[in-house]
């Protein structure tokens, strides 16, 4: 049995009788200490379908299909259920480490709280095992260190914080939500090589979201590309990167800065724009901007195929094998 | 605490409330009278001498003045306290609760202090003391129960800003409950409204205590306040001005300063979202 098995998830925002799609059908598996990147535009519906798998997408959407965790269901369970598994079987760590840290309370009492809530842990227990968790996210002068305030601290150290706080219990799943978007370059580099360690040493499954296609060659074994929310293809990192069988992973590929590139030439983009919600019509979502579209791209929803873990929903596979 | 060297009223206004605290709170124990003592060997409303055993005189029952009014301060700041902290705690935890549910209770609960607003509150209070007898705490009570109205409001505007925060969407990711997120996380984060609310609630309450007691609905004899004093006084401040005078004086300076800290201080903390909601 896989640690994550979700089917078919769908997000709808429902306002009167018109109906619009945030996330539709998404289906992705993840194994025990497996790690798996979403990638995708702004806007494609990543966070919301993250935050969905824990109950807690935008109060005007709603989920639909299925998510087992461990073989418990997440999608629909009830409140109490839901909050023994966040924060205590699967971490969170959001984008932007400045805001995610309570300002009026000490970093060693934010990490302390989890281990008394979750683990009825004792206040001195807990600000030992917290001590233990920023040695362990590599921040030196541990025990000053729990007596500061977030404001004390630089970026990169607030986000080390925000990944003590999220593998406190020693979750299983490690959802990561843009979790270096936010921090200068040189401290990115730093925060991926420490989450490639943590994955080691904790045994993680990793979920990460980003849109930094080197983060994820860097810590996925395998990618899932998504569009409007929908999956456009999935596989193993390494070959989904070099050899993306879907024209908008490739467009993605092309549309990436390369250091080695040549800088007269400029960027590629993407043409037009991605479909606001409620937008897409029947065909494929990516079709008007696609620039291998056929008429049976417009017209037919390309269903996901493919063999095994690599799978893609495109109509191309079906004329060209 | 650095702020209070760059501005001069504020620390000036702190250091003489400072000093008005010590006199009510410690004048008592040294006065040679007890607040309710008669003088029998003086006077009945005696003038004030500096020579003499009654610097501000005596009342017209020959009670010393100066011990008195000092006692009506310490019953005067004492109500004012504790209603300030029952409507601190009602209106926070009211406030914080409609900001962070939202929605449809937020409306209803709203809503509902809009109405609370539309009474005539002073009309309220005194129903109140009428229903319920003239007890002292119940007094504190029903000041503090009709004056957390404006701290729910500023509440609520403060938390309906932290709600869209990213630290409470963590605390929520990590399993927290609404309840610890409101308390532990939320709360905290209001502490500089709230005390400059508190600081604003704080001579509106005391000034109700002395309306209330000038009305002969507070505090009961011999126990008294600097309203109930200023009743007093008036009755026969043609006679003996002093007796008026110098428990007015006192509420006044008392009630000004309270007031310029608090000002001072909301121009310092508040922040915009506070003004946002007034
Ligand atoms: N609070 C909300 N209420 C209603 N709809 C929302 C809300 N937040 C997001 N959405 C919808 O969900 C869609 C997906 O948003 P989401 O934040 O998941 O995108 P994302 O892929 O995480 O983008 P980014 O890379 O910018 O973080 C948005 O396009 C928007 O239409
Ligand atoms: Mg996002």
């Amino acid at each position: 049995m896989s640690l994550l098995d979700v089917r078919g998830l769908c997000l709808t925002l429902d306002r009167g009788h018109a109906s619009h799609t945030i996330v539709d059908d998404l289906s992705f598996t993840l194994d025990r200490g497996e790690s798996l990147a979403v990638v995708g535009e702004s806007g494609s519906g990543k966070t919301q379908a993250a935050l969905a798998l824990l109950g807690l997408q935008a109060p005007a959407l709603r989920a639909r299909g299925s998510a087992r965790f461990e073989g418990f269901e997440l999608i629909g369970a009830a409140a109490a259920a839901l909050r023994r598994v966040r924060g205590a079987r699967i971490g969170f760590v959001f984008q932007d480490p400045a805001t995610s840290l309570n300002p009026y309370l000490t970093v060693g009492a934010q990490i302390a709280e989890m281990l008394e809530l979750h683990q009825g842990a004792t206040r001195p227990a807990a600000l030992a095992e917290a001590r233990r968790l920023l040695d362990a996210v590599r921040i030196a002068d541990a025990p000053r260190r729990l007596a500061q305030y977030p404001h004390e601290m630089s970026g990169g150290m607030r986000q080390r914080v925000m990944i003590a706080i999220a593998l406190a219990c020693r979750p299983q799943l490690l959802i990561a939500d843009e979790p270096t978007t936010a921090l200068d370059v040189t401290v990115q580099q730093q925060l991926i090589t420490l989450l490639g360690d943590l994955r080691r040493e904790f045994a993680l499954a990793l979920l990460l979201i980003t849109h930094d296609l080197g983060v994820v060659a860097e810590l996925c074994e395998r990618t899932l590309v998504l569009y409007a929310g929908r999956m456009m293809e999935t596989g193993a990192t390494a070959h989904v990167l070099a050899r993306p069988a879907h024209p908008y992973t490739q467009a993605l590929l092309r549309a990436r800065p390369r250091l080695d590139g040549d800088t007269r030439v400029p960027l590629y983009a993407i043409p037009g724009a991605p479909p606001r919600a409620g937008q897409a019509g029947g065909g494929c979502v990516f079709a008007p901007r696609c620039t291998q579209a056929m008429e049976v791209c417009v017209q037919l929803r390309p269903a996901a195929q493919g063999i095994g873990d690599a799978r893609r929903a495109c109509h191309l596979q079906a004329t060209t094998p | 605490m650095n702020f209070l060297r760059h501005d001069r009223a504020l620390s000036i206004a702190v250091v003489l409330l400072a000093v008005l605290l010590v006199f009510v709170v410690v004048g008592p124990w040294f006065s040679p009278y007890a607040c309710d003592e008669i003088d029998f060997a003086g006077d009945w409303s005696a003038p004030p001498t500096l020579a003499g055993a009654h610097w501000f005189g005596t009342d017209s029952l020959g009670r010393d003045l100066f011990v008195r009014g000092l006692c009506g301060g310490r019953l005067s700041l004492l109500v004012g306290l504790a209603s300030t902290l029952v409507s601190l705690l009602i209106g926070v935890l009211y406030g914080a609760v409609a900001g962070y549910v939202g929605g449809r209770l937020d409306t209803l609960m709203m809503r509902g202090v809009d109405v609370l607003y539309a009474l005539p509150f002073m009309f309220f209070v005194i129903v109140l003391m009428v229903l319920f007898g003239r007890h002292l705490l119940l007094m504190f009570v029903a000041i503090g129960a009709v004056n957390w109205l404006d701290m729910a409001r500023v509440v609520r505007g403060q938390t309906l800003a932290l709600r869209r925060r990213d630290f409470v969407a963590a605390a929520q990711l990590s399993g927290l409950r609404d309840r610890d997120i409101i308390l532990r996380h939320i709360v905290p984060n209001l502490a500089s409204t709230v005390v400059v609310y508190a600081a604003l609630t704080l001579p509106q309450v005391i000034l109700i205590e002395s309306f209330l007691s000038f009305l002969g609905l507070g505090v009961q004899e011999p126990a008294t306040s600097w309203g109930a004093l200023v009743n007093d006084g008036a009755r026969e401040m043609e006679t003996a001005p002093w007796s008026l005078l110098f428990p007015a004086t006192l509420l006044t300076a008392t009630l000004l300063l309270l007031n310029v800290i608090g000002e001072r201080l909301r121009l310092r903390f508040a922040r915009p979202a506070t003004s946002e909601v007034r």
